[in-house]
């Protein structure tokens, strides 16, 4: 069989793509490419080849809603903002608390501590009411915002690019979005009592710590018992909080113990449910 | 995605419905799909060429649609795809879906006319 060639070279933006993925669709997405810039304007052009760009990162990275790193940040993007707007918070809370009590020697707060905060907490609002496109730009915001940050926590950014390379056109679960904001909640309301000295220790302890991640995860569980793919995701979006008390092996040995008994509370409880639905 | 039995029944995003509508009728490339989901939504959806590919290869991994045809055009390798019976499936539940909550919404809307709230309301 004889074809004949194309006189067009394929665009260049295609080099992006990994050679064997390239030697299989690359037809093909030269053709939609050409279809979709003919006789279009510079400013259409440039956003299909950002939007070839998008993709083909995707596809070297393994960030695809159809592969496991990308199903991955799908599931852990709701538990990952939670986790990052409850950090962003709670040093906010601290921050204000002590400039309260002080007011002549605390610092003032810095102003890009602030616009962290601010776009990470409006970034988890959007995502509460299900804009998810509107807060992955925000946390991408606060992500650039963190560069310039000397005492942010270390967790934010790992945290917040979860939800930036979470893949497009798809979206968390309604099940994990609520979870996230119980995440959230459970690990920022003990920052009011450290913030201001009423009970020092309250939320300070090993329960305080892991409380929060074994509810959400126990819960999780307990609502999809069939699935564990949840279960990387709680604990990655716990991690600022769980790993603390792991600097020991007792410590380690401890919240492992914790968060499998939590897993299997869920399990045990997640079964009992459907046997009395079904009765 | 994968995703499991229960999550299946969540309503369809708006570029999965449009995709998947525009391949009830008739198998269809890249490019005619890009078209049709412009004109289905009447110019408010563009699906990119990135965006629609990921979809693509989204929707062949969860069984929803396949490749029905490869041919070659002006040398280039052209890939046709169509709905699964799975595919069909899920369109027809959301389609009623959809139905039903549009009789309904009609069927308010009819019924507040007729008690004049609308009226009492403007």
């Amino acid at each position: 069989m004889t074809h004949t060639t194309d006189p067009q070279p394929a665009p260049r933006i295609l080099a992006l793509y990994p050679r064997r993925y390239r030697a299989e669709h690359g037809d093909e997405i030269t053709q939609l490419y050409r279809h979709a810039t003919e006789g279009a304007n510079p400013h259409t052009r440039r956003r299909e080849n950002c939007d070839i760009a998008a993709h083909a990162l995707r596809i070297r990275t393994a960030l695809t809603s159809h592969q496991p790193l990308g199903r991955f940040t799908l599931t852990t993007a709701p538990y990952a903002l939670a986790a990052a707007a409850s950090l962003t918070a709670s040093q906010a809370t601290t921050t204000a608390a002590e400039a309260i009590r002080d007011t002549d020697t605390a610092p003032l707060p810095g102003i890009g501590g602030l616009m962290v905060c601010l776009a990470t907490l409006a970034a988890g609002a959007l995502a509460c009411t299900g804009h998810w496109p509107r807060a992955r730009a925000l946390s991408a915001l606060a992500m650039a915002l963190l560069a310039a940050q000397a005492h942010a926590s270390a967790w934010l950014l790992p945290l917040l690019a979860t939800v930036v390379l979470m893949p497009p056109a798809a979206e968390p679960a309604r099940t994990d979005r609520r979870l996230a904001l119980l995440l959230a909640a459970l690990t920022w309301l003990p920052t009011f009592p450290i913030a201001l000295p009423v009970i020092s220790t309250l939320g300070a302890g090993m329960i305080g710590q892991l409380g929060p991640t074994m509810t959400v995860l126990a819960w999780r569980t307990a609502t999809k018992a069939r699935t564990t793919h949840h279960v990387p995701a709680i604990l990655f979006a716990g991690l600022p909080w769980i790993t603390t008390p792991t600097a020991s092996p007792i410590g380690l040995t401890i919240v492992a113990t914790a968060l499998t008994l939590a897993w299997c509370a869920g399990r045990t409880a997640g079964t009992r449910w459907s046997a009395i639905r079904r009765n | 995605m994968v995703r499991g039995v229960t999550e299946r029944k969540k309503p369809l995003q708006e570029p999965t419905l449009l995709i998947l509508t525009a391949l009830a009728d008739a198998p269809r490339h890249g490019y005619a799909l890009s078209q049709e989901i412009t004109q289905m939504s009447e110019g408010r959806v563009k699906l990119r060429t990135g965006t629609l590919y990921g979809a693509l290869e989204r929707l062949q991994a969860d069984g929803l649609i396949a490749v029905f045809a490869e041919e070659r055009v002006e040398g280039r390798l052209r890939r046709t795809y169509t709905l699964t019976a799975q595919g069909r499936q899920t369109l027809t539940e959301e389609a009623r879906r959809l139905a039903a909550t549009a009789r309904e919404a009609t069927r308010r809307l009819n019924n507040a006319t007729d008690s004049g709230t609308a009226e009492a309301l403007a």
